[in-house]
């Protein structure tokens, strides 16, 4: 077992939105930069938009950590510009992220134990 | 504007992060900029035109910050002993004059281990033997501060930061000197 493997994951937590979202949008499969930055986008309903500097800052500061890693594994060369740099989840990735989830659903329960209301009511709604 | 001309200027404004950020991630930021671009359209009406590049340059000014605070930083923990000569070769005229020679005589006494040091300081890398030789002589005085003012004990420490600046000097000088030999 590697170092990074080893590790644990609480020692990362809790993570920053931008990567939170990011773990979570490479969940599903590798992805290069855009496609990343796209599924933020979605993951977020659009209150996440994360410029370059933002997305390949956190990256940087991610393959640092251990938390994913470049992967050579290429789509079909008809299909994607072979010069984009795809990603992935590490093993200590995954377990990052399945902390911090379980991490804010602790924090979700709490707030609905304190009737925490999740969105903002309408005026004059009861 | 036309795609090709926003991603001129995009290129242009990356120079504002740190060379190591632009070697390793320049190429893949121009690429995802250019995709946006492509696909946001923001050319043609003003009010997507402002939204997109405020976004673009928000993040630029943002992350480029934190980019290069991190870099000073990294830089200064590795260099941190260049730094330490500099200041060493600032206080070599107090340490001079503090042995009784007078004023004009100290300045002089001290500025050729100063120039010593500059020199050395600016040679390390092409010339690094020479410029460990010329480190070496310039923090003479710091090492030798210790014997001249035997009486006053805090010394002792100029002497023995001088003499560990001087090992550090010569092991930089050894891994540059291996690094610059022909393989």
């Amino acid at each position: 077992m590697s170092g990074a493997q080893a590790q644990s994951p609480d020692g990362h937590l809790p993570l920053t939105p931008a990567a939170s979202h990011i773990l979570l949008a490479l969940a599903d499969g590798d992805k290069h930069g855009y496609a990343i930055m796209r599924e933020v986008e979605d993951l977020s309903d659009g209150t996440l938009t994360m410029g370059p500097g933002t997305l390949y800052g956190s990256i940087k500061r991610m393959l640092g950590a251990g938390l994913v890693e470049e992967t050579e594994n290429r789509p079909d060369p008809e299909l994607d510009d072979q010069r984009r740099r795809y990603y992935r989840l590490t093993g200590l990735g995954e377990r990052v992220l399945g902390a911090e989830m379980a991490r804010l659903e602790a924090m979700v329960k709490v707030a609905a134990a304190k009737r925490v209301a999740f969105r903002p009511r309408p005026e004059g709604a009861q | 504007m036309s795609g090709p001309r926003a991603v001129t200027l995009y290129v242009a404004l990356l120079t504002a992060y740190p060379r190591e950020v632009r070697d390793e991630y320049g190429d893949d930021m121009v690429q995802l900029f250019a995709d946006r671009y492509r696909d946001e359209r923001p050319g043609g009406n003003l009010l997507r035109f402002a939204r997109f590049w405020g976004g673009i340059v928000g993040d630029l000014v943002r992350t480029a910050l934190t980019e290069r605070t991190e870099s000073v930083v990294a830089n200064f923990k590795q260099q941190w002993w260049k730094w330490a000569i500099g200041l060493v070769a600032a206080l070599e005229p107090v340490l001079v004059f503090g042995a009784g020679v007078g004023v004009s005589a100290s300045l002089l006494v001290s500025a050729v281990p100063m120039v010593a040091l500059v020199l050395g300081l600016g040679l390390l890398r092409s010339r690094p033997r020479l410029a460990a030789g010329l480190l070496v002589f310039g923090l003479l005085p710091a090492v030798v501060a210790g014997i001249v003012y035997f009486w006053f004990p805090p010394m002792y420490l100029v002497t023995l930061f001088g003499i560990y600046l001087s090992v550090r000097v010569l092991m930089e000088a050894g891994r540059l000197t291996r690094s610059l030999a022909p393989a």
